[in-house]
């Protein structure tokens, strides 16, 4: 570390000779720039974080800029304010700044500096030179190249990490010593101050590495023990990216799931509703999943479901845009996803033609974040104040980008209090008009990338990028060639909605099993994974009993107890939102919910329902958070016990027992209409026992059962 | 668990927080950390066991109620007089008589400021103690609270009275902290009572009947995602079977009388079931009162104008002094912290209309219970009510207080989904004059 310290040393800074005065001397003293030489010692030190002097109110009495984004700033608190008493230029070392930054004087953040280290010395040297401000020779970093960018060694390594800045007049140097560094996953990767980066387990991770206003990352990693893993071959880009993935992590994909649990999935991801009986049957007989997904995404409920999920995006309610616009605005949604209306084209009219839109507020700084976040996945908000800590907007980028969401000359700089222009993010792109806004936005990689992002999650239950509206270079996709093949795909189809979700629901990715035993003996090829266990992935055997309290299993790579959660080596569960579940309940009883039609094809969330409300609708009334969870209590008591379920109940009951006549036929219908399935033997060999006492209660109590399984909560 | 830094805007990790200290970072000196260790040590220490918060939904108007200006011109005074109160030199609207008999019970903060004047993004910093976020929804204290103290007997920890608005849910914790709402009727708590033909026996035997098809089912076993699902199934069950805990939702087994000293209003009814609610075990109960957004009119919205029970003062009068004296008379306020507050105060000036806009820059905050040392008045505003001029009190102090009251450290991290460490509270210092 120490020579790694010395060689950044030896790059920056030709550390000057105290005493003397020849002209050696000046041309040190003129090579001294307080912005990028100095001051880049005191944000590794931790001077300037937001938790010390940092901080918007500072602390102490001391004010910084949050880690260094405004040199001007921090140059006149340091050498100039109350009458330059922070510094000494005769006596550096008796410097208020070095006695307080080394934990003299009752420092309330203890030692940030040791006497001797190379950053006390430049701070020493350059107050010995007078504390220039500069002279000309500062320069800004542009790009961090961090090396290695990404490598999978194994468990225990060490990883010291180089990370070279490149400047805006092509020069490069090295500022490994320099730079921040943090791990986004404590558990896979850690790493030091010096930005030697340590892998604990195996796994994937990335550690974010910071400097100067740049940001950067590294992946590390290390495979998971056992043998190798078996590598599916399949035509698919995504599947080929995917698999050669965890292939590296020696991770075999999880067994190919059965064609009820594929139905099910594909129903409740693609058209967020439940395969009818009849349905389950024909499929069963005959599975042809390329008809499937084909099948589906011509299906009304596609259209519902897609204008469902955009509307949460847009926001789009009464509430907010008036009972006249929120229909108008909702209308054409729903007719751009009717007719598949490329996504970069509808994003485009959303700009150029939805005067909705410019209404969903009215500060065009809030209208600007909300755009940024929803169709870039680039979180500028923390611009708005202080340089992004965590990207490389700074607040002019920050305001120029906001003043192209408000009439000319409404967006000052909060600095200069001069009216921005309007310019993209990313490059130094004048933005005229809403035209020019559209063109620009729609084309940048970051709006395939978070649009990749949203479809995969949609079918995945997590984003390659998490959170998935957050894409920065600091926080890469857990596999960034799977997203970059899922952009690639969704661009190379002209941003075509159907023909991306057709391509991601018939990969082989997202075949995988949920890695639980499959309890349907009629499919042999089973929805289990491998297993190591022995037991054999059908469900042929199934227990009465619990196994030994065990309930995850090993497989390939994975130990007992080794639950791979976002590496997608298999599939998630994933919790129902509430207009589907809703709308499960319902046709799952066979019963209706009180509002008309389908809860997924309601326009409005304002429209009258208990039920929705308590199963947790989003009401559009700021971000509609992705589901993450089944619900709380207020779901199960109204699942068990409420008065709506309990109705539908009954009336699904005496129409069921109306169609069917024999125990059997009945237990099958239960289990077809409400878990997409045949029931096992043991299940139908219980459920028809319970029939022998009282029928009609029995069948109440089974559906009411059925609905308040775990299996029926989730799409799994 | 995995690690990621914090994302907040001002850049703070986990890593500085541990370098620096909570100490520094809360502005406490060391002195108030051990008499706050003290508090958090036993739950117990600085009293409050359970908490009442009563939220005035909309922005109740600070100068028609507790922080009143009768030298004021009368466009600031407004249509009201004051009264005196329990507290010397103190005065009250006059139609809170019934709080001004309690006050010395109350400490009452007439400085509360902050910028959020918009009804959505002010609740959410009250609630919750944070600026909205785009990126993150912060729990509200009372999520904070179940999280923290979790159930007593078959209650859940966090109610809400009667419906709650997404400031009051779990933001980023775990869904099985959010509250239990009991629906349109805050005298009868929806989904408890079983509906017809479904007994008590009959959910019992539905529940083996449920409990041996997830048993069959290995298609979706119990593992971490569904915990909060199980748990909350778990919890609903013993809910539903304890008399004990149903009863505590069932006001006819209050007399009649001491309904009518609450008032017969939604904000009564609601009050009284809190109480019975804390009583009976529940750690937070936030009874939610609309229509304090009087842009219009409040000389006739307010007061009783058009018959009796039709204005907001009144019925907050009665039910908030019942309240405290059943509390206390009942041996309860000791140990249960009682908020009154809602997301802002109104301009200064009558508006055209007779109303009050939005004002944040000052509002009030009553506390009373729990520990509080009440009989004070904390912090002042200008002559006309327009901004704080002594000892501002911002939302975060607020939040601060009240989980330090409730015995829990603001200063505790939490973790979001994703791993990044979050802390309770940021830059809010309790309000040492309080205890």
């Amino acid at each position: 570390m120490k020579a790694l310290v010395l060689l950044a040393l030896t790059v920056l800074i030709p550390l000057p000779k105290v005493g003397g005065g020849g002209s050696e001397e000046r041309a040190h003293r003129g090579r001294f720039d307080f912005s990028s030489q100095v001051l880049p010692y005191l944000t590794k030190a931790g001077c300037n974080q937001g938790m010390c002097h940092g901080a918007a109110i500072g602390r102490g009495g001391l004010k910084l800029s949050l880690l260094g984004d405004d040199a001007t700033s921090d140059y006149d608190v340091l050498v100039r304010e109350f009458g330059g008493r922070r510094v000494r230029l005769d006596k550096p070392g008796e410097s208020l700044l070095l006695k307080k930054a080394t934990g003299g004087l009752g420092h309330g953040g203890g030692v940030r500096l040791e006497p001797g280290s190379a950053g006390y010395q430049v701070v020493e040297s350059w107050l010995a030179a007078g504390a220039p401000q500069s002279t000309g020779v500062g320069r800004d970093a542009i790009r961090l190249l961090v090396t290695p960018g990404e490598t999978i060694r194994s468990v225990g390594a060490k990883v010291p990490l180089t990370v070279n800045a490149l400047y805006t007049d092509g020069t490069m140097d090295n500022v490994t010593a320099l730079a921040l560094y943090d791990t986004l996953d404590e558990a896979v990767v850690q790493v030091d101050r010096a930005g030697v980066a340590s892998i604990r387990a195996s796994g994937i991770a990335a550690v974010m590495v910071r400097y100067r206003g740049q940001v950067g990352a590294a992946r590390l990693g290390a495979p998971f023990s056992g043998k190798a893993p078996n590598v599916r071959i399949s035509g698919n880009s995504i599947d080929a990216a995917l698999f050669s993935e965890l292939a590296r992590l020696n991770l075999s994909p999880a067994a190919r799931c059965s064609d009820a649990v594929f139905l099910r999935r594909a129903h409740l991801d693609l058209i967020g509703t439940l395969p009818t009986s009849t349905e389950v049957r024909a499929f069963l007989a005959k599975p042809d999943r390329d008809k499937l997904i084909e099948a589906l995404l011509a299906r009304p409920e596609f259209v519902d479901l897609w204008t469902l999920k955009l509307a949460d995006l847009l926001r789009i309610s009464s509430k907010r845009f008036g009972p006249d616009a929120a229909p108008r605005y909702h209308a054409w949604l729903r007719e751009s996803v009717a007719k598949n209306k490329p996504l970069d084209r509808l994003v485009s009219e959303l700009l150029t033609e939805q005067e909705s839109f410019w209404r969903t507020s009215s500060d065009p700084r809030d209208l600007s974040e909300f755009f940024a976040k929803t169709w870039l996945g680039t979180r500028v908000e923390c611009a708005r104040c202080h340089n992004h800590p965590y990207d490389r907007w700074t607040r002019t980028d920050y305001h120029a980008f906001a003043a192209a969401f408000g009439r000319a000359g409404q967006v000052p700089h909060p600095k200069t209090g001069k009216p921005m222009a309007a310019r993209a993010l990313d490059t130094d792109k004048a933005l005229t008009g809403r035209v020019e806004l559209a063109a620009w936005a729609t084309a940048s990689p970051r709006f395939a990338e978070l649009l990749a992002n949203r479809l995969w999650s949609a079918l995945f239950g997590r984003g390659l990028v998490e959170p998935l509206d957050d894409l920065r270079a600091s926080n890469p996709a857990i596999h960034p060639k799977v997203l970059a093949a899922v952009a690639t795909q969704l661009t190379r189809s002209g941003f075509d909605l159907r023909a991306t979700l057709r391509q991601l629901a018939l990969s082989e990715a997202y075949q995988q099993s949920s890695g639980n035993l499959s309890p349907n003996p009629r499919v042999p090829s089973g929805c289990g994974r491998s297993s190591l266990t022995g037991k054999g992935g059908t469900g042929t055997k199934l227990p009465s009993l619990p196994q030994g309290g065990t309930t995850v299993r090993g497989r390939e790579g994975l130990g007992v107890g080794e639950v791979d959660e976002k590496l997608f080596s298999r599939a998630l569960l994933k919790p129902l939102r509430a207009q589907v579940l809703a709308d499960a309940l319902a046709s799952a009883t066979g019963g209706s919910l009180g509002f008309s039609g389908r809860a997924i094809a309601l326009a409005d969330p304002e429209v009258p329902s208990e039920t929705l409300d308590i199963l947790g609708r989003c009401r559009r009334e700021a971000d509609c958070t992705p589901v993450s969870e089944a619900g709380g209590l207020s779901v199960a008591l109204h699942l068990l016990a409420g008065a709506p379920l309990e109705r539908l109940v009954k009336e699904g009951v005496q129409k069921l027992l109306m169609a069917q006549t024999t125990d059997a036929a009945l237990v099958e219908e239960l289990y077809l209409r409400v878990l997409s399935r045949f029931p096992t033997a043991p299940e139908r060999a219980y459920a028809e026992a319970l029939l022998k006492k009282n029928r009609l209660n029995a069948t109440e109590d089974l559906l009411w059962a059925l609905v308040n399984t775990r299996e029926f909560a989730y799409a799994h | 668990m995995h690690t990621k830094p914090t994302l907040r805007c001002d850049g703070v990790n986990r890593r500085e927080l541990l370098t620096i200290g909570a100490l520094s970072a809360l502005g406490l000196t060391l002195g108030d950390a051990l008499r706050a260790s003290a508090a958090f040590s036993g739950g117990r220490g600085l009293g409050g066991n359970s908490c009442i918060l009563i939220w005035l939904d909309g922005g109740p108007s600070h100068l028609d109620t507790f922080d009143p200006k009768p030298d004021a011109p009368s466009e600031v005074r407004g249509p009201f007089s004051t009264i005196s109160t329990r507290i010397p030199g103190i005065a009250l609207s006059e139609h809170l008589p019934r709080t001004a008999q309690v006050l010395d019970k109350v400490a009452l903060i007439r400085s509360l400021t902050h910028e959020l004047g918009n009804h959505d993004t002010g609740s959410h910093f009250l609630l919750t103690g944070h600026r909205p976020n785009p990126a993150l929804a912060y729990p509200s204290l009372g999520s904070i609270v179940a999280k923290e103290r979790g159930n007593r007997a078959a209650l859940p920890p966090y109610v809400v009275l009667p419906e709650a608005t997404s400031a009051l849910g779990p933001g980023y914790l775990s869904g099985a902290f959010g509250p239990f709402t009991v629906g349109r009727d805050p005298a009868q708590a929806r989904d408890l009572a079983l509906p017809e033909g479904l007994t008590l026996e009959r959910l019992g035997e539905r529940r083996a009947i449920l409990e041996q098809l997830d048993h069959f089912s290995k298609t979706v076993e119990a593992n971490a995602v569904t915990q909060s699902r199980d748990a909350a199934y778990e919890q609903a069950y013993r809910l539903l079977a304890s008399p004990e805990a149903k009863a505590a939702f069932d006001l006819t087994r209050e007399p009649a009388s001491l309904h009518e000293r609450y008032g017969r209003s939604k904000l009564g009814t609601a009050c009284l079931t809190a109480r019975r609610l804390v009583e009976a075990g529940a750690r937070f109960v936030t009874v939610v009162d609309s229509g304090w957004d009087t842009h219009q009119n409040i000389a006739k919205t307010l007061p009783d104008a058009l018959f009796p029970g039709s204005g907001k003062l009144p019925a907050l009068d009665r039910a908030y002094a019942a309240l405290l004296t059943d509390l206390s008379e009942r041996g309860l306020l000791e140990n249960t912290l009682v908020v009154l507050m809602g997301e802002f105060g109104r301009t200064p000036k009558l508006n055209a209309l007779g109303g009050r806009d939005h004002w944040p820059r000052a509002g009030f905050a009553c506390l009373a219970g729990g520990g509080v040392r009440g009989g004070q008045v904390i912090g002042k505003t200008d002559a006309s009510g327009e901004s704080p001029t002594e000892r501002p009190v911002r939302p975060e102090d607020l939040s601060a207080s009240i989980l330090t009251l409730l015995g829990i450290d603001p200063a505790t991290e939490y973790r979001h989904p994703d791993g990044r460490p979050l802390r309770l509270i940021t830059d809010g210092a309790m309000l040492k004059e309080l205890v």
